[in-house]
């Protein structure tokens, strides 16, 4: 009876007693500073360096709000949000046509900008602050956020843009000649073909560009400033740190700027997971 | 409020700043131009859109000023210095544009600078490189304000002298020196009382003999943060019990630590109450937060903390405060301090004056927002909040309701104040630090003195 249903069931893979310890060990891994996050968020300063990992003995909620107005950090996600809303839009509103015309393009010319969107990973992002400042100060862009608005995408196109264009031409050629007899231009191919099959590929792009820019740390500091009306949380964090930091309160406000990402990473993982899937069909 | 060199950025964003204020310097920030830009950022005190902020010019629209302040939304200073940034701008219209400086304020204020968008006051303390803004042209020399600005008299001399060049009375004066700090060791009595030490260590000999008895009784002895600013300060306490304050002021500068034998003595001095347990185990990987939470929990007996403290003592809510009492650290026979040795400080807090600060549209704005803050009740504000050692005389004991810092105010009549090492070593002190990291651990005196002549020499 039991080989039957075992055999109803189709061929079963026995999961190996050491992948299951394994598997149990690394989720614990990567669990363990987020436990540490969230209970040291809770506790005094005393708890957190003489019983780290233990549970609160009182469970200080008040942190949370503490940190909140302290650093104004209201206002400073609302600041993130922003910029990252705005910067997300402009790469992906460079990165897929471009894309869409590399992917396309079978020349020698398509092979060399593909090269040089590539070569924009040599350069590392130290070493673009310091013309980057001049930039912003040149440009009377100094401690906005519109600069970054702008900087980030830029800074985000070459990994998008690879990224998208490996996506793109995975699209089968006969869809791309049915539509081209039906009348479509390269505006219709593009949003009708090329978009709706590479859309798995566009969300990992925003995901991974979406937690680039929401953690950036060093060009926010020198160029967007430190300044309430214009700073983002990853800027607005550190103002919580000082000679006798409550690191309860600065616990609490890292795990509120952690928050939005993760939701935003919750609701579009699933699109993420589908694309990873579909890659590793396609290749 | 005093030195805490934690940068994360530091050798990127210090070259940013390196590479403008050079620029800057050779005569950006002289331009009619350069000094009339308007900074960006502003705080809730008076928020203009930012982009009409980066183009507005400040000498047409008049009343309002740049100020970039060490003491972020986190500190205890922060609360004193917000009320009287709002009654400042409630008394006088005058709008304040506040920029916090994080851990790198002085990169962030050489940054503001070469982008010409200096700001006109910056609280800030006298460390590192903001002991060189005034030759850098980046501040402006504060003496001629201070007989001014009424603050001459009320200003203590020692507290200025800090705040000079060269620490001497006819240097030029750097900034105007706000808050100050006690440095002093802090003595759970409790503790001492549990393990059979009825006094508080008046010797080094009583500090060991203490140390064995608080060991013996299952309490750690004396805590301190090896690994950062604070053993940095309590290994100079130590180093300099032999030395004359100014021949040790010269080796702090100047390096030949290895040359002078007293300087010698006085590591050899350190490394014996280290082998001989007066610190607690693993010290040398603690830091200043450690140092906090250890004592606080009542499981060290000893701590070397300043005034900064006091506060956080009283909020740990462990009731370490009514057990405490300060003091001094014990000295060697034949040292140069007759009392228990202990620090003290103005080179806490203070206003610097920009160049755009001291431009004569925005002068007059600067003056009334520092004499401000330095106002009685302002003054007493800051001593209740955040237990500042207050810079000018003046009455202040009611104010001083934190139990520790009440006794603090007895300190000078018990102990002998130390160099404190801050101005003299400049910049070497991260260098320093790290050097001091290897002295509580293992290091040999001939390893440690080469290593401070090697960081201070460069």
């Amino acid at each position: 009876m039991m080989a039957s249903r075992r055999r109803g069931r189709g061929p079963r893979r026995e999961r190996s007693p050491v992948a299951t310890v394994l598997s149990w060990l690394y989720a614990l891994l990567l669990a363990a500073p987020i436990y540490y996050l969230v209970v040291s968020a809770l506790k005094t300063n005393i708890e957190i360096f003489i019983r780290p990992f233990a549970i609160p003995a009182t469970w200080l909620w008040e942190n949370f709000a503490t940190a909140w107005n302290s650093a104004a950090l209201g206002r400073a996600l609302l600041n993130s949000v922003l910029i990252c809303a705005v910067a997300i839009a402009l790469t992906l509103l460079l990165a897929v046509p471009a894309s869409y015309a590399l992917a396309r393009g079978e020349g020698r010319l398509s092979r060399i900008i593909t090269n040089a969107f590539a070569a924009g990973f040599l350069i590392p992002p130290f070493a673009a602050l310091i013309p980057t400042v001049i930039l912003a100060i040149h440009m009377g862009l100094f401690f906005t956020r519109e600069f970054q608005m702008l900087y980030l995408p830029a800074s985000a196109l070459p990994l998008s843009v690879l990224l998208l264009t490996q996506f793109m031409r995975t699209v089968p050629r006969e869809l791309v000649e049915s539509a081209a007899l039906d009348g479509a231009g390269h505006w219709h191919t593009l949003t009708r073909v090329f978009v709706p099959i590479a859309r798995p590929g566009i969300v990992s792009v925003m995901i991974l560009q979406l937690l680039t820019f929401w953690n950036e740390y060093l060009f926010s500091l020198t160029i967007t400033g430190t300044a309430p009306a214009t700073r983002t949380v990853q800027v607005a964090l550190p103002t919580l740190i000082s000679d006798s930091t409550n690191y309860g309160v600065l616990a609490a406000g890292t795990v509120l700027t952690l928050l939005p990402v993760y939701i935003a990473y919750s609701l579009m993982s699933k699109r993420m997971q589908e694309a990873l899937v579909a890659g590793a069909v396609k290749g | 409020m005093h030195l805490k060199p934690l940068r994360r950025h530091v050798p990127l964003t210090a070259a940013i700043a390196f590479t403008f204020v050079l620029g800057a310097c050779s005569g950006g920030t002289d331009s009619p131009e350069a000094s009339d830009d308007s900074p960006a950022s502003t705080t809730e005190t008076q928020t203009p859109d930012t982009d009409e902020a980066l183009t507005e010019d400040t000498t047409s629209s008049g009343g309002a000023l740049n100020v970039v302040t060490r003491w972020a939304s986190g500190s205890p200073e922060a609360e004193s210095q917000q009320r009287v940034f709002d009654a400042f701008t409630a008394e006088t219209g005058i709008a304040l544009e506040i920029t916090e400086g994080l851990e790198t304020i002085d990169d962030q204020v050489e940054t503001m600078v070469a982008a010409n968008q200096a700001p006109d006051l910056v609280i800030v303390n006298l460390f590192d490189k903001t002991l060189g803004w005034l030759d850098a042209g980046v501040t402006v020399d504060a003496e001629p304000y201070l007989a001014e600005w009424g603050l001459g008299e009320a200003m203590k001399p020692d507290a200025l002298d800090e705040w000079r060049v060269g620490g001497e009375p006819d240097g030029a004066l750097q900034g105007l020196p706000f808050s100050g700090f006690s440095w002093p060791v802090w003595y759970n009595t409790d503790l001492l009382a549990k393990a059979g030490v009825d006094a508080i260590p008046a010797t080094t000999d009583d500090l060991i003999a203490a140390a064995e008895k608080l060991r013996a009784a299952g309490s750690d002895p004396l805590v301190v943060g090896g690994s950062d600013w604070t053993g940095q300060k309590l290994f100079y306490q130590i180093a300099q019990s032999y030395t004359d304050p100014a021949a040790m002021k010269d080796v702090m500068s100047n390096g030949g630590y290895c040359d002078s034998e007293s300087v010698m003595k006085g590591i050899q001095l350190f490394t014996d109450l280290r082998d001989a347990g007066v610190f607690v185990d693993n010290v040398a990987g603690l830091t200043a937060d450690d140092m906090y939470a250890i004592y606080y929990s009542e499981k060290a007996a000893i701590m070397s903390a300043g005034s900064w403290a006091y506060a956080g003592a009283v909020d740990a809510g462990t009731g370490v405060e009514e057990r405490t009492t300060l003091g001094g650290l014990g000295i060697p026979g034949e040292s140069v301090f007759d009392k228990p040795s202990s620090l003290q400080g103005f080179t806490g807090v203070g206003f610097m004056i920009t160049k755009q600060g001291a431009q004569p549209e925005k002068i007059d704005m600067v003056r009334q927002l520092v004499q401000a803050f330095y106002e009685d009740q302002n003054v007493g504000d800051f001593i209740t909040t955040a237990s500042i050692l207050p810079p000018v005389t003046g009455d202040f004991a009611s104010y001083a309701t934190n139990p520790l810092l009440a006794q603090a105010l007895d300190l000078d009549s018990i102990v002998s104040y130390a160099v404190m090492p801050d101005v003299w070593i400049g910049s070497a002190s991260d260098p320093i630090i790290a050097v001091l990291a290897g002295a509580y651990g293992s290091a040999t005196p001939d390893a440690i003195c080469s290593g401070l002549d090697a960081a201070t020499q460069g």
